[in-house]
């Protein structure tokens, strides 16, 4: 036995980590863009609203990209899983959809009318289309690795109250909490003055919340679904992976003690890979659980592409992931700098 | 009572029509755009570039009923055809996956460039940038392409058991990519975006023209558009003819619901408008051009056309020839198990499944004749009215003459439609399969309840029926209050009337706070 699991370094097992590159290049990207909504409703003045939006405004577009690659990536390299879990999860899958056409329509048409019913009418839609998916990304995939109501053919058996108990309502929770430490640490950077001094209680109350929520789902997962650390006990070496999330805490408290507003969003993002990272860990090689039989359950290896399939998306990826981290880079560039909320973009 | 299926259906129908509203003004005014603003960046003419501004300006609006709409699809493959989606995925979750990575993450990123970027970069960047939106745009258009053409003329795969079930895989990577009809059909697809935003422009200029507002700057989009658009008028002209042939040489079945054609004939007439009577498996035309279909279809006026009960007959001679073939091997596979006819088994029961059709199947079969008929009209009428501004243009009088651009404007609407249209002759006219010969799509869907979907039905309607209305008033409201580059004054903070790339310029952004 290595020190790694066994089948990691296969085809299927390097899809594996392909998929967890794309969720984690989603939640450090886009997880800014919906954490950094939250206070939207706490915040009465226009000026305000407006800097909120113009922090993400240039960007937030490209961030939504990875939710919909890594959806392709999904559906291309584990197409059971795709279809399993999107037509399983049916009302929560349209749920976090309908809330991301309504952030999208938010922020293109909140500005075209003078009039603050219209405005405050897409604040609310733009508010809670980014509370829904940061909650309900954490709920889905807690689901996926506790396990759900999956037969032989991967035909889900459940309804959407079955997908909500103590574990993955607990993951919710830290998805939730995740996003927040990422936006409050986002908007320290590109905002200044009230919104500036908003962010810094933003994000001691959202870290706080993340150390809570995630000592509560290991509290449940212990309970209920002890399965999810046996890897870590048959490969302790990766026990490095929960500590450099605590790690990531330690230093978002650090930097926002100090007063280094401008780093903090680097401590978020360690604290955003390696969560999902360690979800990764604790699953691993199940994609999705069958709580009818473990036999059921979709793996890696039982449900993936075949090798030709993934062998030339491994192939597309090598070649146009690092154009697109190039193009990404330079977008930011551009538009580093503080906000204000004098002018809308839109 | 309706049936989980019918409500499927009508759901994917209903989204992707609503999204096709979006898409082809993205794909053909992204291409304009850049052709307009690199105009601005060789001349410095200000004119070409307060236009390429304004209409991003337009486009920005319509990139995001765009986006919100697309991301449906995406979903709904999963959400609503689990079986498809099992079936098919290692096939078609590639050009998907590749779109994102490819084109979509290029698209958006540098749409944020283009529209804020302005004051930040230089003006080579900024035209940079608006070629890499319209690469991005109709890079994606390509991969959606090559996934839905597949679907349409399946090439590249083999039909194998997993441990979830069977499906089709992939076996030759550039087969399945450029199948029979991808190029065709891509070209179809954009060419009819780039008329949709040719008379797009036009009306917009004309409306302009015809309240005097904006005259230099209307006088040279007006100019630029018609040229644009008679050129791709003509090609789609000759691109939908080659796209027809395409269709009669692999998809017979379409063919014949396409023209309405019950019976063979040979020669085949081609019968220009009329309905279809399904019940009694009649066509009544109103115009009848003897042998024409025959040339049209086949380049031939003596070619064999096949009407629509003689193909179900032979589609099902075919299924029971599968269904033989199967049950012989599986009677082989007993005395000797090898894997190799495992497989076959699997495949020719497949197919078995797949061509026993009969005329219940056939969908509504004037929502493919009737769409083809108008679609076709539609786009020799494209063609008319460029060619006539072309002779007005040449005369001198097209900013003058009122008929002229009181045409264009009214005819906005139209491409749109016939974008649609097309999409409708080319989806239904699929039906009963999924993907052709393969899947029927009854076979497709998800095993979910009537009342999930009907909620998802109804929520669908509400939120693309809001955001319609929205993008439309929203579109006509730029258009009304632009008067050159005249801010609205307001009493919030946020001028919304403010041209878009305008607005991100240096009072936004504190240079002083820069981090790096």
């Amino acid at each position: 036995m290595g020190i790694l699991p066994d089948g990691l370094f296969t085809l299927q097992g390097l899809w594996f980590l392909l998929a967890g590159v794309f969720l984690i290049g989603y939640s450090i990207t886009d997880g800014f863009d919906l954490g950094s909504a939250f206070p939207m409703i706490f915040m009465k003045k226009e000026h305000d609203r407006i800097a909120l939006y113009n922090s993400v405004a240039p960007v937030w577009d490209g961030n939504e990209v990875w939710l919909i690659a890594g959806g392709g990536m999904l559906f291309a390299a584990f197409p059971t899983v795709y279809a399993a879990s999107f037509s399983g999860f049916y009302i929560a899958i349209l749920l976090v959809l309908w809330a991301l056409i309504g952030r999208a329509v938010a922020f293109e048409y909140r500005n075209k009318r003078e009039s603050m019913v219209w405005r405050h009418t897409f604040d609310f839609i733009y508010w809670l289309g980014n509370v829904l998916p940061a909650i309900l990304f954490g709920v889905a995939v807690g689901n996926a690795v506790v396990g759900v109501p999956i037969d032989k053919d991967a035909v889900y058996h459940g309804t959407f109250f079955t997908l909500l108990r103590p574990v993955p309502l607990a993951m919710g929770l830290v998805s939730f909490f995740m996003f927040a430490m990422h936006g409050a640490a986002y908007l320290l950077l590109k905002t200044e003055g009230s919104v500036f001094e908003m962010a810094k209680k933003y994000a001691g109350i959202s870290v706080v919340g993340y150390v809570v929520s995630v000592i509560l789902t290991n509290v449940l997962a212990m309970a209920e679904a002890p399965y999810l650390y046996k890897n870590y006990f048959t490969y302790p070496i990766l026990f490095a992976i929960p500590l450099l999330m605590f790690v990531g805490v330690v230093l978002y408290v650090y930097l926002l003690k100090a007063g280094k507003y401008d780093k903090v969003v680097y401590a978020s993002g360690l604290v955003n890979a390696f969560t999902v990272l360690n979800v990764a860990c604790a699953s691993f090689p199940v994609l999705m659980r069958s709580s009818i039989n473990p036999e059921y359950s979709l793996t890696v290896f039982n449900a993936s592409s075949s090798t030709l399939t993934l062998t030339v998306m491994l192939i597309v990826t090598i070649i146009f992931m690092p154009i697109v981290l190039f193009y990404t880079r330079y977008a930011y560039k551009v538009f580093s700098g503080k906000v204000s909320g004098e002018k809308s973009y839109y | 009572m309706v049936d989980l299926l019918d409500l499927s259906r009508f759901q994917f129908a209903f989204t992707a029509i609503n999204h096709f509203i979006y898409v082809p003004l993205t794909l053909g005014l992204s291409v304009f755009i850049a052709i307009v603003k690199t105009i601005a960046y060789k001349t410095k003419d200000p004119k070409y570039d307060k236009l390429a501004m304004f209409l991003m300006k337009l486009f920005a609006v319509n990139f995001a009923a765009g986006v919100a709409t697309g991301l449906t699809m995406e979903f709904e493959f999963g959400t609503n055809w689990f079986t498809y989606s099992k079936f098919v995925g290692d096939i078609f979750g590639a050009p998907l996956a590749i779109e994102g990575l490819m084109a979509f993450f290029l698209e958006s990123t540098f749409i944020g460039i283009f529209l804020f970027g302005k004051d930040r970069i230089s003006d080579g960047m900024h035209t940079f940038s608006a070629w890499m939106v319209a690469l991005g745009s109709n890079l994606s258009a390509l991969w959606i392409l090559i996934a839905n053409s597949w679907m349409q003329t399946p090439a590249g795969y083999k039909i194998v058991q997993t441990p979830q079930g069977i499906r089709a895989e992939l076996t030759n990577f550039w087969e399945a990519v450029i199948n029979h009809t991808t190029v065709i059909r891509f070209l179809h697809t954009v060419t009819a975006g780039q008329i949709t935003a040719g008379f797009f422009v036009m009306g917009v200029m004309a409306y302009f023209l015809l309240r005097n507002k904006n005259v230099d700057m209307a006088k040279a989009g007006l100019k630029v558009a018609l040229i644009f658009t008679a050129i791709v008028s003509v090609a789609e002209i000759i691109i939908g003819d080659t796209a027809g042939h395409l269709v009669a040489e692999y998809q017979p079945l379409k063919l014949a619901m396409m023209e309405g054609k019950w019976k063979t004939e040979q020669p085949a007439s081609l019968d220009v408008f009329g309905y279809v009577d399904q019940s009694a498996q009649k066509t009544y035309p109103f115009i009848k051009i003897p042998g024409l279909l025959s040339f049209l279809a086949y380049h031939n006026f003596d070619a064999k056309v096949y009407g629509i009960k003689d193909l179900i007959t032979m589609y099902d001679q075919k299924a029971q020839s599968y269904a033989n073939e199967a049950n012989m091997l599986k009677a082989q596979y007993a005395s000797n198990p090898n894997p190799a006819l495992k497989d076959k088994i699997v495949a020719d029961e497949a197919y078995a499944k797949a061509y026993n059709i009969s005329s219940k199947d056939l969908p509504p079969i004037n929502l493919v004749f009737m769409p083809f008929h108008i679609m076709v009209g539609l786009g020799f009428f494209f063609a008319f009215v460029t060619l006539w501004g072309l002779y007005l243009y040449k005369k001198g009088t097209i900013y003058q003459n009122k008929a002229f651009l009181k045409t264009v404007l009214y005819s906005i609407p139209l491409p749109f439609i016939a974008s649609e249209l097309g999409w409708m002759t080319a989806e239904i006219g699929r039906q009963p399969w999924i993907v052709t010969g393969v899947l029927k799509t009854a076979d497709a869907v998800s095993f979910n309840t009537t009342s999930n979907v009907m909620f998802s039905v109804i929520t669908f309607v509400t939120i693309y029926t809001l955001l319609f209305y929205v993008y439309v008033t929203t579109m006509i409201k730029k258009v009304r209050e632009y008067e050159d580059v005249k801010p609205i004054s307001s009493t919030v903070p946020s001028p919304s009337g403010v041209s878009i790339g305008l607005t991100a310029n240096r009072t936004d952004l504190n240079d002083n706070n820069r981090i790096s």
